[in-house]
């Protein structure tokens, strides 16, 4: 099952090392220099990447459940977890370990396979997708020009291991969050789409790390800001895309696949142990990968007001300012993911079909064209 | 309003905006509010006034007269005792089985003594059912946390009662004039005896007690009220310990005790015995009697000199402190059977301070 | 080069591999994912022959789109089939793989000048395979009547799927 998850990113790896030009810093340079040594160098720099970006991507979760805990504890007037380590800070490596050490079990009329594989692929799109989110002009491990749109890609393999989940589960809770999985996806995915490309067309450009590049500078250092560069069409577009990438991401109010209150656990049900913690993991990883994309298409990427964006890049200083400020944006969103969590209740499939197709996909549309003019006219 | 085409689907999305909006800024205020909760191994969590809970037997003041087990509907209650006759009842063990408990409350009523309550203390987890059989006479069974509680239940009871006492005084200042000063010279020379014939009385309990007393004196009425209502969860069973507290600690309490006994239950008359009696029933009792009622005996004796009118007033100030302290007299609406209708016969008998009386069934 | 080969020799493994579980298995579902695989597969020869964004491009369209729609239909059909229909399925699903690749083998037989295309980031000046994607299919000397065409089928099958659902609703009423 890991070895799917490591197929993938050797994959995704081994064409970004391949599409990447010069010599950059830190690790990405490193990976690069390996990549440099043919093929059993693209090999040795994969591996070097995933793990890297395993650790990140496995303890960013670990950082944000803790967040949703005590976040909703308070909301709720409750104090959340505060009892192991300060403020209850390693409460959720705790449940890790537990998960870990927790019997894995496997339903006996289940696709004994698929059930396997099925967290496998998910968490291999995640990861993947980890790979090619840029912190900083060179905090990125893999610079390709396709960028987001391979991004794109990798998510939407997360459906398959979603669907796959859920069917060989053979249970019926289960089959309901995969269907209404498959069939928000594949329907969010279309508003999702648009606002990707409202982004390509502004910037020119696939590449996350040259749309950031792009934002810098302008009025206060904000002004090259997508949503302020472009007002008019940009920031309903900015909040077109935070709504799919809810529904994208299952979170709530989009969280239909696993409602709780009617399908038990959704398509999660049968899972214990490790392979539910992959689930789990891949839900706050996407989280924070869905939050970087947008930061850096719409919310200026790593560039701060006030500071210039010469002052971003460069030396290893400006870099761990920008990989500072980028994880700063990015939990602000997260926060802001949680926050609508506990705000709003679910809402209904048709009503989640409905807020598609007739409000998100439509004005992403006239955000799209609008945009289309707006970079003409200027 | 109905909207239609283009206007519905923009208001909808008005709509959509607008109520998330709102939605959020609620669930943002509440992000700094303080939580709520009560963390609960360290914190308690206050219970309502009149909770039942574990109960919490005064020893020194129980007779074994086995009125709580004959009432318990469910047999919980196990005393076991050697009779001493013409004394009181020597009890070494009373157990009590929360496997069987239903917290009914009806045990507390029947005792003369008033000396079992039900307390506020909930925490029954144990390991073993076996644990649940709790010996009060030794809290064995208990978990030191209990033993806690219980103990500071003790020590609220007792600050209770030197409030009850102070109440009671300023009341009975009030209302016995100057009367009541010429016969108190005659009380505190009673009280004097009362406290020599005692093995110990702690000077400083007594002093904290008049401190206390002097300063509510001065209080009005209503002031006294609110005061009592603003302490922290006064317990029923606490407040009516705080009433008995009064009727026990004086001299007449150890002429009770004798009533009581099972030898002498047969006469019905007891409360007109005369304060030799008590006197010479007072050492017995005395030993094992709270420090903290003693000195109120002074006090109180001090406000009414003849036993038998002693006797009928403390009752109906403990009825009216009860009252006030429940809000509705429900929880124990015959006190004491036994003490009651003797104390109303004594009543009758005595005739002269029945002011006090009706003052306190009216309440 | 050996690695490259060797990557090679996985994909085709896995792409065959695919194709035959799509024909052969037992459930239906297990078909659907045997065609991801094969579809995957093709995207690494994609990927292997320095052609990014087609290989993106067939993950987001085929694997993304068109297996997951299988699977939205295909999942509500239970585990087990009779032998009659799984012989159809098989044989249908062989069929529609067969017609698959030919038509993709066909799209490319009509571009006629693979061989010819440079390679992702081979072209000096050229940030990927993405650009010259985009000038070959818009500019009007080389594929921008295919491209039309191929826009206006689509449009047309959606087209028609709305009308098919909207009639639905009229029998309704």
């Amino acid at each position: 099952m890991s070895i799917a998850s490591v197929w993938t990113v050797l994959a995704v790896q081994a064409s970004g090392a391949g599409a990447g030009e010069g010599a950059g810093t830190g690790a990405t340079g490193i990976l690069k220099g390996l990549a440099a040594y043919g093929f059993w160098g693209y090999l040795v720099a994969a591996l070097l990447g995933f793990a890297i970006l395993f650790g990140i991507a496995s303890a960013l979760p670990i950082l944000f459940t803790w967040a949703e805990r005590r976040v909703s504890g308070r909301m709720q007037q409750r104090w959340g977890p505060n009892r192991v380590g300060p403020f209850g800070l390693i409460q959720a490596l705790a449940d890790g370990i537990k998960l870990m050490f927790k019997e894995d079990i496997i339903p006996a009329k289940a696709d004994k396979l698929l059930f396997m594989v099925a967290p496998g692929i998910v968490l291999a799109g995640m990861l993947s997708a980890f790979a090619l989110i840029p912190l900083s002009d060179s905090a990125v491990v893999v610079d390709t020009p396709l960028g987001v749109y391979l991004i794109t890609a990798l998510l939407s393999l997360e459906v398959i291991g979603v669907i796959m989940a859920g069917w060989a589960s053979n249970n019926k809770w289960s089959l309901f969050g995969a269907m209404r999985e498959a069939a928000q996806m594949v329907s969010y995915e279309i508003p999702f789409g648009l606002c990707i490309l409202l982004a390509v067309v502004s910037y020119g450009t696939l590449s996350l790390r040259e749309m950031s590049l792009a934002q810098a500078g302008g009025f206060l250092n904000v002004g090259n800001w997508l949503i302020f560069h472009n007002p008019l069409f940009a920031l309903p577009a900015a909040l077109i895309f935070f709504i799919a990438a809810l529904a994208n991401t299952k979170r709530a109010p989009f969280d239909l696949p696993e409602a709780e209150s009617e399908l038990v656990s959704g398509f999660h049900t049968e899972y214990s142990g490790l392979r539910f913690s992959f689930f789990f993991l891949e839900e706050y990883a996407s989280m924070f990968v869905i939050s970087v994309i947008l930061i850096a298409m719409y919310l200026g990427g790593w560039n701060l007001p006030f500071v210039p964006g010469s002052a971003m890049t460069g030396s290893f200083g400006a870099e761990l300012l920008a990989v500072l400020s980028m994880l700063f944006k990015a939990f602000v969103l997260v926060f802001v993911m949680i926050w609508i969590r506990w705000t709003l209740p679910r809402i209904r499939i048709d009503q989640v079909m409905s807020l598609c197709y007739k409000y998100l996909t439509p004005i992403a549309f006239v955000c799209l064209i609008g945009t289309c003019w707006w970079e003409l006219s200027t | 309003m109905k909207r239609d085409g283009a206007m519905a689907w923009l208001g909808n999305i008005k709509d959509a905006v607008w109520s998330t909006m709102v939605g959020m800024g609620i669930t943002f205020r509440h992000l700094f509010k303080k939580p709520v909760t009560y963390q609960y191994p360290e914190d308690v969590v206050p219970v309502a006034t009149r909770y039942r809970g574990m109960h919490f037997l005064e020893q020194d003041k129980c007779i074994a007269c086995r009125a709580c087990e004959k009432a318990c509907p469910v047999d919980c209650i196990e005393i076991r005792f050697l009779r001493h006759p013409g004394s009181v009842n020597e009890w070494f063990e009373f157990s009590l089985d929360y496997n069987k408990c239903m917290f009914c409350e009806l045990c507390c009523s029947p005792c003369p003594e008033d000396c079992i309550h039900e307390g506020k203390e909930f925490g029954f987890v144990r390991y073993e059912r076996s644990e649940l059989v709790v010996d009060l006479t030794t809290w064995k069974g208990l978990r030191d946390v209990d033993h806690q509680r219980i103990k500071e239940a003790e020590e609220e009871k007792k600050r209770k009662a030197a409030e009850m006492a102070a109440k009671k005084k300023a009341a009975a200042a009030k209302k016995a004039a100057e009367a009541k000063a010429a016969e108190a010279k005659a009380a505190e020379v009673k009280a004097a005896e009362n406290k020599t014939a005692e093995p110990k009385a702690p000077e400083a309990q007594s002093t904290k007690d008049k401190t206390s007393e002097t300063k509510a004196s001065e209080l009005k009425a209503a002031e006294e009220k609110a005061e009592t209502k603003a302490m922290p969860a006064p317990s029923k069973p606490v407040s009516d310990q705080a009433a008995s507290d009064q009727v026990s600690a004086d001299p007449s309490s150890a002429e009770k005790t004798a009533d009581k006994s099972p030898a002498e239950k047969a006469s019905p008359d007891k409360a007109s015995k005369d304060s030799s009696s008590a006197d010479k029933a007072a050492p017995d009792k005395a030993a094992a009697e709270p420090a903290a009622g003693k000195p109120e005996a002074g006090e109180k004796a001090a406000g009414k000199p003849g036993v038998d009118e002693k006797v009928v007033g403390k009752t109906g100030a403990g009825e009216m402190a009860r009252e006030k302290d429940e809000g509705t007299p429900q929880g124990k609406p015959k006190g004491k059977p036994q003490g009651k209708s003797k104390k109303g016969a004594s009543k009758k008998k005595t005739g002269g301070k029945g002011k006090k009386k009706p003052k306190g069934g009216g309440k | 080069m050996t690695g490259t080969f060797l990557v090679f020799l996985v994909l085709c493994v896995a792409t065959i591999c695919g194709a035959l579980l799509t024909l052969w298995s037992r459930y239906v579902v297990h078909a659907a994912f045997g065609l991801m695989i094969s579809l995957l597969g093709v995207a690494g020869f994609y990927l292997l022959l320095g052609s990014d964004f087609l290989a993106v491009t067939q993950v987001v369209v085929y694997v993304g789109g068109v297996v997951v729609l299988y699977l939205f239909g295909v999942m509500l059909t239970p585990p087990d089939l009779e032998e009659r229909s799984k012989k159809r399925i098989a044989v249908v699903g062989g069929i529609a793989v067969l017609a698959l690749i030919g038509l993709l083998r066909s799209v490319f037989q009509l571009s006629a000048h693979w061989k010819n295309l440079p390679l992702a980031g081979t072209k000096e000046g050229e940030p990927g395979l993405i650009d010259s994607v985009g000038r070959s299919f818009l500019e009007s000397d080389r594929f921008l009547l295919p491209f039309e065409v191929a826009s206006v089928l689509l449009l047309v099958a959606l087209v028609g799927a709305v009308f098919l659902a909207r009639r639905k609703v009229e029998v309704e009423e």
